[in-house]
């Protein structure tokens, strides 16, 4: 390891230590959802019971019924929501609000005419989701846009299949705001997204991640290998840019290129190739399979009609990338 | 409250969930984690859910709520409710959905077959069961579709909330190349390609070949993926969580690989064909621990890549000769290695009192290594090379002919992130950010025959060297410039970053966000040892309005770094030995062009602006615009000299009551880049500048790259009494312009004019319809009958395939693998079954 990053791992050390003094000094660590979402909704008020609440919400009860916080909520296996247990775990007590319903702000809801500010929505659900897969939340560009999980996720009845969203599918939930993604997805060389077999989430991590395009994994590399380890390798001839990143070549969500290229070959490749000898030809329309000089170097796979193993080569012979 | 009883009792919970577990038990001992069902006729694997319930959700209002980001909640699904089990306190539905499925149309094309099973035939089109025992907290659930198919789905899981939770899951995927492709070879699909009887290498001609492959009948080039898994979490206590997950996926089938013997034109180029018998398994375990301020995760995943085939051999026909060249007989490539990846990661995040202040960490450790049996540098036996410099290549065919039996190679990476945020007052937010990723690429290969005393290794099976002395791979020091690989170059890279954002809230409902971000990145054995990019993020936002939600981010990148070396590999080379006699008395033929940037290393100036507006027109109706346009200036007179690109998207959504919404959008892409590149003299001088003998500037040329992409659709869905009728629409347009100028005719150094070569390609284009329509009608009260139309066309002509009708061209034989267009109709009638 060199010495640079021997200091860069010493800082990042030292801005980690803040917190672990503080946790070696600290204890006491559980709260209630009222407690952990500081929210005066759910202090100085009496619960009343999911079954109060149905009286008037009639087809809210009817559809929250199919779901699986439904079920979750009523056998209160671990005895932590008690009296709670059912609507009011999330939307706080509602004895005002059975005294006064006009007043639909003495429960908390999570719309977008709420009062209630989407950090403290967002900690009621937190509650009973923090940590696991949502350990990177707090700072994560969702987090930092205001985005609620409510814009997400509807828990109240089945608008998917599964994961409690707010949309028929997880890409139908990313695309509501992610609407670039959804035209990439469209065109001539893409992953099997629309066609079912994949979603958004097998890439990305929406609740948060060490990376900033939210992957779910540390890397962008690491992220392709889930599906293609072949490529992994490590190899005996590595090709240095495909080893950094696989989108120095490939973008991820669609292209109008083969193999979801960034551009056509052989310009992809003469973008960073001219070493002496045949790659730095301009290949024009005269070398097409119909020119007068059709070349192998411009029709079909292009560059890799020859130079095959462009991810790395595990040949003795191999150096550049032929065998 | 309870749900509502459907009066329909078929199965009895208990019954179809002992017939579900076994299938899924079998699941298990196959082989995953968390795949999601669906496939192309049904992509969000729903199975229950059809239509939009008249119910709503809310019956003091007419219209459905919106989310905290203002977004219109779509109409809520349609389900069936639960029926009670007598006395089991479970309760359970149920869904069987099954029909006949037809199509018409180029139906046998590869892009018509490319990820779905679709067809002729009897189709299981969804099968769902559901089990709930709600005081205890116990579910099952099982969702499957296309039953049988090759792109069919199976996920079972079930548990008790708060305490555990089973699962697994089968998924097939085709993967269609291609179904119009000729191959010479015989034995496709294995790891020797054999040339058939009646091809003679190095005899039969042009014309032989041709007549052959014209006769044979197109062969379909496909993957078939098939994952499977299971996946458990046991909650051991209130805070701490243990998971785990297993899983594997095979790939079988073939698809086009390349293949040469030596430049096109001189000596064989022929397109081959890849058997593939991949098997990828993924283990994943682990603990989560939650208390209240804090929270961590510890996991291990481990990769084990397998391959069935370690090679492929394939046999030369020898057609495009010059006289006197040496043809190897058979080439022999090495297929992916059987790899291995281990990874230990721990995450921690705290919450503080203090300043509200957030803390998460993480550390992961990572193992990437394969070490596979190498191959021999050739399988060719004889005298090859050219009769000056003869190889013999029978002291190249043997394991024995290498400097180590095994490659050995391993990659280790570290990464650590902090990110502690705190908010010192109730406007004002202040974030840190530390990354380190430090990669170590431990691969060491010596290009070496103990057996001959000699470095490199005999190019293209010998077929090289008989073109240039140089290019042939072994190492002569007799002879001037015999420059040939010595090593492999193991590329790391060691990246940091620190960044420092304030978040300030202004009291109208107006967000600020500054993010300032240096970032470093140290490369082994690339063209600069150090780059560094600062970036400055602004982002605006303001929630304010009663109608309108505005975002907008300016982003500025500057790329610099140390001194750019065009030629940092001297020392992989047999140019950096003592004995090593340059081509000229001056030096050596220039590696490369001196004044080219590889832009991944490149200087660069960048700028991308990004906006958003969501505008509430009515308590019914939504209105998106976003946009983006990013400017990236690369400063190299050579390579990627800039990247610019213009996005805009727009979405109106309409809902008409709680059963009926419409929407529609459209997209427009505009993608922009320049390249400049000169093509070389040939190895005539040392000189690695442009305007040197080598780099001429009357050789110099440059591309230019335009992208125009359009997307439009939209949707329609309406409830006309107990019928449910669906509608969507889907258009893609693209069209990819490429253009080239040069200085004169001898940048493409070719024997044609200038009128020959023109100043463009032709244009790119892709062009996507696909029009779809439902209609559900309840026959009774468990019976739904639906009716399913699909119109898809789809239409590309790309440049690399244009004229290719003749599968032998200037000596290379061609797959004909040509991209199809194509039209089809799909026609449904599904019975579905409640029970």
């Amino acid at each position: 390891m060199p010495d640079n990053n021997k200091k860069r791992l010493l800082c990042l050390l030292a801005l980690c230590s803040i917190p672990f003094g503080w946790l070696i000094l600290s204890s006491g660590m559980s709260g209630s959802v009222a407690q952990q979402s500081g929210l005066a909704i759910f202090e100085q008020r009496d619960f009343v019971g999911s079954d109060t609440c149905v009286t008037c919400h009639s087809a809210a009860g009817t559809q929250w019924a199919h779901t699986a916080h439904s079920v979750a909520f009523n056998s209160d296996i671990n005895g932590q929501w008690g009296e709670a247990a059912g609507c009011e775990s999330c939307h706080g007590p509602g004895s005002e609000h059975i005294e006064n319903p006009a007043v639909t702000d003495s429960i908390l809801r999570f719309t977008f005419d709420s009062p209630t500010p989407v950090v403290a929505q967002n900690q009621v659900c937190l509650g009973c989701h923090q940590g696991g897969e949502r350990i990177h939340w707090f700072g994560s560009v969702h987090d930092r846009n205001d985005i609620a999980c409510a814009d997400c996720h509807n828990p109240m009845a089945e608008f998917s299949s599964s994961g409690l969203l707010a949309r028929q599918g997880v890409n139908e939930t990313c695309f509501a705001c992610h609407q670039t993604q959804r035209a990439e997805f469209n065109r001539r060389s893409h992953m099997p997204l629309t066609e079912g077999n994949i979603n958004c989430t097998d890439c990305h991590a929406p609740h948060g991640s060490v990376t900033s395009p939210l992957l779910q994994t540390t890397s962008i590399n690491e992220t392709c290998y889930q599906c293609h380890a072949e490529k992994r390798g490590p190899f005996l001839f590595e090709h240095a840019p495909v080893r950094e990143s696989c989108t120095n070549c490939h973008t991820p969500h669609g292209s109008n290129h083969e193999s979801l290229l960034l551009t056509a070959r052989p310009l992809l490749c003469q973008q960073c190739h001219t070493m002496t000898g045949h790659v730095n030809d301009l290949m024009t329309r005269g070398n097409l399979a119909g020119g007068p000089r059709p070349d192998s170097r411009l029709i079909g796979r292009s560059c890799q009609n020859c130079h095959v193993q462009i991810h790395g080569s595990n040949h003795p012979s191999g150096a550049d990338f032929h065998r | 409250m309870k749900p509502n009883y459907p009066t329909f009792r078929f199965f009895t919970p208990a019954m179809v969930a002992v017939l579900m577990v076994i299938p899924a038990l079998l699941m298990v001992s196959l082989a995953t984690a968390a795949d999601s069902p669906g496939n192309e006729l049904n992509p969000d694997g729903l199975a229950f859910e059809t239509g939009h319930s008249p119910l709503g959700l809310n019956i003091f209002n007419p219209r459905n709520a919106r989310s905290p980001a203002g977004l219109l909640y779509p109409p809520v699904m349609n389900s069936p409710g639960f029926t009670e089990a007598a006395e089991t306190g479970w309760l359970y539905r149920g869904v069987l959905e099954a029909g006949y499925l037809g199509n018409s149309g180029t139906t046998d094309t590869g892009s018509f077959l490319e990820y779905g099973d679709l067809s002729e035939g009897f189709m299981l089109r969804g099968l769902g069961y559901e089990a709930i025992k709600p005081e205890e907290g116990k579910y099952f659930r099982l969702v499957s579709g296309a039953v049988g198919r090759d792109d069919s789905y199976y996920h079972v899981e079930g548990g008790q909330y708060g305490k555990m939770k089973l699962g697994a899951f089968f998924s097939s995927t085709p993967h269609t190349f291609s179904t119009n492709s000729r191959s010479l070879y015989d034995g496709i699909g294995t790891g020797v390609l054999a040339l058939p009887a009646g091809i003679q290498a190095g005899e039969s001609t042009a014309e032989d070949v041709r007549n052959y492959l014209n006769a044979r009948p197109p062969r379909k080039l496909a993957l078939q993926r098939d994952k499977s898994g299971a996946l458990f979490t046991f909650d051991l206590n209130r805070q701490l969580q243990f998971h785990g997950q297993i899983s594997s996926e095979s790939r079988e089938g073939t698809r086009a690989f390349g293949g040469t013997f030596s430049y096109p034109q001189v000596g064989q180029v022929i397109e081959t064909i890849e058997p593939i018998d991949h098997q990828t398994t993924e283990v994943i375990t682990g603990f989560r621990y939650v208390r209240d301020r804090l929270q961590g995760n510890l996991s291990y995943t481990g990769s084990f890549f397998r391959n069935e085939f370690e090679s492929l051999t394939f046999e030369n026909p020898g057609i495009p000769t010059f006289a006197g060249v040496y043809f190897p007989p058979q080439g022999q490539f090495a297929l992916a290695p059987d790899n291995t990846f281990h990874s230990i990661r721990g995450d921690l995040a705290t919450r503080f009192d203090p300043w509200s202040g957030r803390f998460n960490a993480t550390v992961a450790y990572s193992v990437a290594s394969q070490d596979e049996k190498l191959l021999p540098p050739t399988t060719a036996t004889g005298i090859g090379g050219s009769s000056s410099y003869p190889v013999n290549l029978d002291n190249w065919n043997t394991v024995n002919a290498l400097s180590q039996a095994r490659a050995d190679a391993r990659v280790n990476t570290l990464t650590a992130q902090a990110r502690y945020a705190v908010r010192p007052t109730r406007n004002l937010g202040v974030q840190f950010e530390v990354r380190v990723r430090d990669e170590d690429n431990e691969t060491d290969y010596r290009v070496f025959n103990p057996l001959t005393g000699e470095y490199g290794y005999p190019a293209l099976d010998g077929g090289l060297g008989t073109v240039k002395i140089g290019l042939g791979g072994i190492y002569r020091p007799s002879v001037p410039g015999s420059r040939v690989r010595i090593a492999n170059i193991p590329p790391a890279i060691d990246r940091a970053h620190g960044d420092v954002s304030f978040d300030y809230r202004l009291q109208s409902g107006t967000r600020l966000n500054l993010r300032l971000r240096h970032q470093e990145t140290d490369y082994a054995h690339r063209e600069r040892s150090r780059v560094e990019d600062d970036e400055i993020k602004l982002e605006v936002a303001n929630s304010s309005l009663d109608n309108a939600i505005l975002r907008m981010t300016y982003i500025h990148v500057d790329r610099s770094g140390t001194d750019y070396n065009p030629n940092p590999y001297e020392q992989f080379y047999s140019s950096s030995f003592a004995d090593f006699q340059p081509r000229f008395a001056d030096g050596q033929v220039p590696h490369t062009l001196s004044a080219l940037r590889k832009y991944d290393l490149a200087d660069k100036s960048g700028q991308t602006l990004r906006a958003q507006a969501h505008i509430l027109l009515s308590d019914k109706s939504d209105l998106q615009l976003t946009g983006s346009i990013s400017d990236d200036d690369f400063e190299a007179d050579f390579g990627l000299r800039d990247s610019r690109s213009l996005t805009l998207n727009t979405e109106w959504t309409y809902q008409f009551n709680k059963e009926s919404d419409a929407f529609l959008y459209y997209s427009y892409q505009d993608r922009r880049s320049d390249v400049s590149n000169i093509n070389d003299a040939g190895p005539i001088g040392s000189d690695p500048a442009p305007g040197g003998a080598v780099y001429r500037l009357d050789a110099v040329w440059s591309q230019a790259a335009k992208e125009i992409n359009h997307a439009a659709g939209g949707g329609y869905q309406r409830a006309i009494g107990a019928l449910t009728f669906e509608a969507s629409y889907t258009y893609s347009f693209a069209r990819s312009e490429l253009g080239y100028d040069y200085a004169s005719p001898r940048a493409f150094n070719n024997a044609y004019t200038q009128e020959v070569a023109g100043n463009a390609y032709p244009d790119q284009t892709f062009e996507l319809h696909m029009a779809e329509a439902s209609l559900a009608w309840p026959i009774r009260d468990n019976f739904t009958l639906r009716f399913f139309y699909r119109y898809e066309r789809e239409d590309l002509d790309d440049f690399h395939y244009q004229g290719l009708v003749d599968p032998v061209l200037a000596g290379t034989i061609y797959l004909q693998a040509v991209p199809e267009d194509f039209s089809a109709h799909l026609l449904g009638t599904y019975l579905k079954f409640d029970f």
